[in-house]
């Protein structure tokens, strides 16, 4: 018997079992790690409210999650590639490439270049996904190359020259905006997160990340094919990434080609803050959500506290890893050995 | 007759393909010869050699890692803090018998011997710290790294205050970085030279070879022949530890200063040179030599850009396709073989 | 070998005359304000103001005010900062920096210059400095040979870099035997220091460089100079102090005219006494960060009103400062007065005040008071505005300076000063007002010189 007659027959003797339903995978998948999170969220902000209780006040709040949002967008299409066992190491510099490009149309309106910026996000992200997924180039390589040609043409296209912002104001309230009350950032990641989430769970494709990420025999039978998949997940990585783009540009009114510079290292940080992990097909973008926030409250109250921004640093690095031996060893979690 | 052509293309092809390194190596400085006058004279061949030295140190420790299908993201941070804590040490140390070891600031005037020295120790102290953390409290390599990126960073600015350090009053510390024997090979290419033989003859002619190559290639099918592998795991990233200390105390004896800022996104850099050197992330496949190859290839490369004086950032973009470049090749050659046994 | 050494024996005599006719200038000027810094040692607050007030009836007026603020030194009166001024050894920077009268006492007035368009950024400039050390259109030295000139620097991707980059390379187009090659080490010493040998193995004939840092170019810098070849830094310094010129920017300008403003504006608010000030900076240890920073408070040491809050520091980025400026307006709710080392660190923070609403959230509904350098068309765009209330202008024009000083020194025809003082700029008000007898100028008079991208 051929291999895949072999997997058939095995196949059919678990068909008497009861069918896994997406309830309850979504349960499982909402695992410990989910309150876990939720209760180093409720530390960090205990300790910030006894410390620094400006943490509280509405305009700061509004600041932290204005870039919770922005660093969280990024880290919603990173954890998506996570997911699927591989890695983007370039999303930063296709935010830097694909805000440039758009900027090359900021004459002819908010409009085109926000178009244009997102296009071009997506169209790299699909290039690093074609590569990976067909070219079978390792991911981690693969988003190296592209990390330094992305970032050299963001370079190159913009001359080294920044563009600005002033009275553009569609662009500037991608940023700088409110809707009902809230700044549009937040309102822009909260609503990707929901999708998101809601793709995972209930839809195929969704489902079919993980199975792709376990190598798992479901994604062959899921009929959709994991080289697609990963395609996918590249793309929308770069999509966010370039969404995330404008709303960062707009803070400080200009664009430049070194603005995505270290967004990838924040993005994986947050991934696997929120629990996905790097060998793929563990964590959900709830966990994003929740690790944006963790991320970015605590470097606020740090740099509210009056620690250096050196300090900062540090911190920043020792969460990372502390909560990731966390996860590995309390949660009983098993990578490779 | 056709046969005949066949195999000599065959065997052609399968020249090439073996020595691709080699080739492209030649083929550059080729290019070089062709595009600068000075390309070809003792000054600049000491420059493109001093240049490999540094990164090629270091890409020597990250191919180690990386042959084990981990990664060492520290190196660069590592190469700002092994220096600066080890000045810090020296003084600690050197200020119970009263010597002042910084003067006047920022200029260090004492304790040679010891600034070498923690400089190796701390480095490599660090290397085993990333390595038990990576094997004994199983946290992916990538994410240790990557801390420790940050942290190292930050405490050589907290340490160092942020002022950079000068060198250059300390007695015989340039000598790494500017000493040439025999009046023309710098010694730090016989340094990176030394290491890179090491680890050559010691992959293949002892048994650290065989178990690091089985350990990169199939972790679980090691551990159950024997092979320690968590053993392996934690060496090579001291020895990565280590290569970074070497390497920093290259760059800073070149450049006769310490600062916290420095080898930013070297990291990378020793990624790709060990990438290009045909180490690939599928563990288990890859040499020292071809690391070696490697770094003297990116040397030639940045040099002859240097010499042309094209825009640096299509220097970026050159090293960056050449990476995705030889990471496609090189795996189509291992599907192919995979294809054929 | 020989000619090498005659090569060095003329720099070093060359290095040796001027070296003992530069303290000699300076020390006419000195002589005249020692005497006044010695009657101002004793004052402090409201005393130490009328004393500036009364600059122009003690015969110091114009330009020379300028000069009287960056020697001025520091003061005991104001014990938080003359703290900060010693434990951060502002000290030991600004003695290192060079000061002093500029090369044959050339006077700057406004309208000088020359309009070019950028070579590398393609961007419209006006060089203000095209008659200081100035050098005819044509070529240079011997019309039969070719001199070649390597350029190091940093930052393609920065605008001030870029323009500094302009400056240079548009002087090197005007001589048709000179070829310049212009090199980015893309912040990276490690890059500069191979540019340098690579410069060295090409035989080049001069070397102008713009150093980022210190120590690290010190060992090429000396290397190329003991080759043979002529180097020449600008802005910034080399850490090797022999190289054969320095042309020096405006730093200690910049500090003392932000430190005058500060204190005229706080005086005519009334509230010198109680003045409460963030600081943003660059890297802690760069030269631009400690020599303004020193200057800005050694004046300010005189007023014991003023209180410092807070330094934040980032790597240049105008991102970083716009968060560090956020953190500030949270944990202060009070505070008067930001001040900013460079024109980003002081626009981020115009940002955070306006995105925080609080931009005249003062005591009695006052404007909080922007204080910043460098002089790019965003930071002018908003002194004309009224949102920044001074700018002190570092412009990156004046590499064509070093350029030319490098030029003269390759060909042996002018023998040139060790040290090239770039003229004080005054600082840009909105009105042009006149401040302890400095006529300072408004936007419109210095917007033509400014560097950086059009705003629109």
């Amino acid at each position: 018997m051929n291999n895949i007659e072999i997997k058939r027959s095995t196949l059919k003797a678990f068909e008497h079992m009861p069918r896994r339903t997406e309830l309850t995978e979504a349960r499982e998948i909402f695992s410990n790690s989910l309150l876990l999170l939720l209760f180093i969220l409720s530390i960090v902000l205990a300790i910030g409210g006894i410390f620094v209780p400006n943490v509280f006040q509405i305009i700061n709040l509004a600041n932290v999650l204005r870039i919770v949002s922005i660093v969280g967008l990024v880290a919603l299409g990173e954890t998506l590639v996570l997911l699927t066992g591989e890695i983007d190491l370039s999303v930063g510099s296709i935010m830097s490439l694909s805000l440039v490009v758009g900027g090359l149309l900021l004459d002819h309106g908010s409009g085109w270049a926000l178009a244009v910026t997102l296009m071009c996000g997506l169209l790299l992200g699909l290039i690093n996904g074609v590569a990976v997924a067909f070219g079978k180039v390792p991911s981690l390589i693969m988003t190296l190359g592209t990390l330094s040609v992305y970032g050299g043409l963001a370079n190159v296209t913009a001359v080294g020259q920044a563009k600005y912002l002033y009275g553009l104001d569609l662009y500037l309230w991608t940023g700088k905006g409110y809707i009902l009350g809230m700044p549009v950032p937040v309102v822009i990641f909260l609503s990707m997160i929901i999708i998101c989430f809601l793709f995972q769970t209930f839809s195929k494709p969704g489902r079919t990340i993980y199975y792709a990420g376990a190598n798992n025999l479901a994604a062959y039978y899921s009929g959709i094919s994991v080289e697609k998949i990963k395609i996918g997940v590249f793309g929308l990585a770069g999509l966010f990434a370039a969404m995330a783009g404008p709303m960062y540009a707009s803070q400080t009114n200009r664009v430049t080609p070194l603005q995505g510079i270290g967004f990838e290292l924040s993005a994986i940080a947050i991934a696997v803050l929120g629990g996905t992990s790097i060998e793929g097909a563990r964590g959900n973008v709830i966990g994003t959500l929740l690790g944006a926030l963790i991320y970015g409250f605590l470097l606020n109250i740090l740099s509210l506290s009056g620690i250096g921004t050196y300090m900062e640093q540090v911190l920043k690095g020792a969460m990372l890893i502390i909560i990731v031996l966390v996860f590995q060893n309390i949660l009983g979690r098993r990578g490779n050995p | 007759m056709e046969d005949e052509q066949a195999i000599k293309q065959n065997i052609m092809m399968e020249l090439v393909k073996k020595n691709a390194l080699l080739l492209v190596l030649l083929s550059l400085v080729a290019i070089g010869i062709a595009s600068s006058s000075s390309f070809f004279t003792p000054y600049n061949w000491q420059n493109i050699l001093i240049s490999v030295s540094t990164l090629g140190v270091l890409a020597l420790g990250q191919t180690a890692v990386m042959l084990l299908r981990q990664v060492d993201l520290s190196v660069g941070s590592l190469m700002a803090f092994a220096p600066i804590a080890a000045i810090s040490l020296t003084e600690a140390t050197l200020s119970l018998t009263g010597t002042k070891v910084v003067q006047g600031g920022n200029y260090v005037t004492d304790g040679l011997f010891l600034i070498v020295v923690f400089t190796w120790v701390v480095s490599s102290l660090v290397g085993w710290l990333i390595g038990l953390v990576t094997v004994k409290a199983r946290v992916p390599s990538l994410i240790v790294t990557l801390g420790m990126l940050y942290i190292l960073r930050g405490t050589a600015y907290i340490f160092s205050g942020g002022h950079p350090m000068y060198l250059t009053r300390l007695k015989g510390f340039k000598w790494l970085g500017t000493a040439k024997i025999f009046g023309f090979v710098p010694m730090c290419f016989l340094l990176f030279l030394a290491i890179a033989i090491m680890a050559i003859l010691l992959l293949k002619y002892t048994r650290i070879g065989p178990r690091m190559y089985a350990t990169g290639n199939n972790e679980k099918a090691a551990v159950y022949s024997g092979v320690n592998a968590a053993f392996w795991k934690i060496g090579a990233f001291i020895f990565s530890g280590f290569c970074a200390g070497i390497a920093s105390l290259i760059y800073s004896s070149r450049l006769e200063s310490v600062e916290a800022a420095q080898a930013t996104g070297y990291e990378l850099a020793s990624i790709a040179i060990v990438v290009i050197g045909g180490t690939t992330l599928e563990g288990g496949r890859g040499t020292m030599f071809g690391t070696l190859l490697a770094a003297i290839i990116l040397g030639l490369i940045i040099n002859i850009i240097s010499l042309i004086g094209l825009v640096i950032w299509y220097q970026t973009i050159i090293i960056g396709l050449i990476i995705i470049a030889a990471v496609f090749l090189y795996l189509r050659k291992v599907r192919r073989r995979e294809l054929i046994g | 070998m020989v000619k090498l050494a005659k090569k060095l024996g003329v720099l070093f005599v060359a290095l040796l005359v001027m070296a003992v006719a530069a303290p000699v200038q300076g020390a006419e000027q000195g002589s005249k304000f020692k005497v006044l810094y010695g009657e101002l040692a004793k004052l402090k607050g409201n005393e130490a103001l009328k004393f500036f007030e009364s600059l122009p009836s003690k015969g110091v007026k114009g330009p020379e005010v300028i000069q009287f603020f960056i020697d001025l030194p520091v003061s005991s009166a104001n014990a938080q900062i003359a703290k900060l001024f010693e434990d951060e050894g502002f000290g030991f920077y600004l003695d290192k920096y060079p000061r002093g009268a500029a090369y044959n006492n050339f006077q700057w007035e406004k309208g000088m210059g020359t309009e070019i368009t950028g070579p590398f950024s393609k961007q419209p400039l006006k060089l203000p400095f095209t008659d200081y050390v100035p050098l005819k259109n044509g070529p240079v030295g011997d019309p039969n040979k070719t001199y070649r000139i390597g350029v190091t620097f940093h930052g393609f991707s920065h605008p001030w870099l870029i323009n500094w980059a302009d400056a240079a390379a548009w002087e090197a187009q005007r001589h048709p035997n000179v070829k310049a090659k212009v090199l980015d080490a893309e912040f990276d010493n490690a890059k500069m220091a191979a540019h340098f040998d690579t410069f060295i193995a090409e035989k080049m004939d001069g070397i102008l460089v713009w150093p980022m840092v210190e120590a690290p170019t010190g060992p090429p810098a000396q290397r190329a100079m003991q080759a043979g070849i002529p180097v020449v830094s600008v802005d910034r310094m080399t850490g090797f102090e022999d190289v054969s010129s320095r042309i020096t920017g405006n730093f200690p300008a910049n500090g003392a005219q932000c430190g005058m403003y500060l204190v005229w504006k706080l005086a005519q608010e009334g509230t010198l006494n109680n003045a409460k000030m963030v600081m943003l900076r660059k890297p802690l240890g760069s030269t631009a960060d400690s020599v303004r920073t020193g200057h800005f408070l050694k004046i300010l040491s005189y007023f014991p009103g003023i209180q410092v809050l807070k330094s934040y520091h980032d790597t240049d980025n105008r991102e970083e400062a716009f968060q560090n400026a956020q953190a500030a307006l949270q944990a202060f709710p009070e505070m008067d007065i930001f001040y900013g080392t460079g024109d980003h660190e002081t626009l981020a923070a115009l940002e955070a005040t306006k995105m925080a609403n609080r931009m005249n959230s003062r005591a009695g509904g006052k404007k909080i008071i922007f204080v910043s350098i460098d002089d790019s068309k965003e930071a002018l765009t908003n002194v004309k505005n009224g949102d920044f209330d001074v700018n002190t202008p570092y412009t990156p024009l004046i590499s064509d300076i070093g350029m030319r000083t490098l030029l003269n020194i390759v060909t042996k025809s002018t023998q040139m000063p060790h040290e090239v003082i770039t003229p004080n700029i005054p600082m840009v008000t909105q009105k042009g007002d006149e401040i302890f007898g400095l006529k300072t100028q408004t936007p419109d008079e210095w917007y033509v010189y400014t560097f950086g991208p059009p705003m629109k």
